[in-house]
């Protein structure tokens, strides 16, 4: 599957391009666990600087995760100095576009402002994708990694 | 513009929230604090299969 990046506003000019917008990989995403699955998918930010999968804990509850503090706890780290966080992990069904469907170890920050971030372990363990910013606007490449089952 | 330029349509829906918009990513329909809050305010629109964003109280250029 091949899909163009989607453009978000930015409230200042970006200081590169002086446009008020930038591109970033979007994937549609439906996370689920059991037998509940979330009722309609969110946009996913490919994110190769993510060790995990991330999503917000609200996300949690809409895929059927009644008490978060059941999964295995973990932290994670931001970028900004110092800063930490506490990460319930469960294991959950994650609906990729409307093509594929994997098991993933995903991570529920309480206070990290991550809103869906697909990371190496989880996606890119199952995905070879290829960012290609040689176009206007840039596109974004998924294809699956066919394991023997 | 490019159908997948969303910069107009969600730069002055609300912040730090949920975003609903139509499939053809058109249209905000509907926002909440949680993804089933936004999904009920798209469903009262009679939006039926919204797709979800969230909208940062700033859009910058972010690192996760």
């Amino acid at each position: 599957m091949r899909k163009s990046y989607h453009a978000v506003p930015l409230d200042k000019p970006n200081p590169i391009t002086g446009e008020l917008k930038y591109w970033v990989p979007y994937l549609r995403v439906r996370v689920g666990k059991g037998h509940t699955v979330m009722r309609s998918p969110i946009f996913a930010l490919v994110d190769t600087g993510s060790p995990y999968c991330l999503f917000r804990q609200d996300i949690a509850a809409a895929a059927g995760i009644r008490d978060l503090t059941t999964g295995k706890v973990g932290e994670i780290g931001s970028v900004k100095k110092g800063v930490k966080d506490v990460c319930y992990f469960h294991k959950v069904t994650l609906y990729v576009e409307s093509e594929w469907k994997i098991e993933v170890m995903a991570g529920f920050p309480l206070n990290l402002s991550v809103p869906a971030l697909l990371g190496r372990h989880g996606f890119f363990d199952h995905f070879l994708v290829t960012f290609d910013h040689s176009t206007d606007p840039p596109m974004i490449e998924v294809v699956p990694i066919d394991r023997p089952s | 513009m490019h159908p997948a330029d969303i910069s107009e349509i969600v730069r002055n829906a609300p912040r730090n929230c949920w975003l609903a918009l139509n499939d053809e990513e058109t249209e905000v329909v509907g926002h909440g604090d949680t993804v089933d809050l936004a999904i009920d305010a798209a469903h009262k629109k009679g939006i039926k299969k919204p797709i979800l964003l969230w909208s940062p109280e700033e859009w910058i250029p972010t690192v996760y």
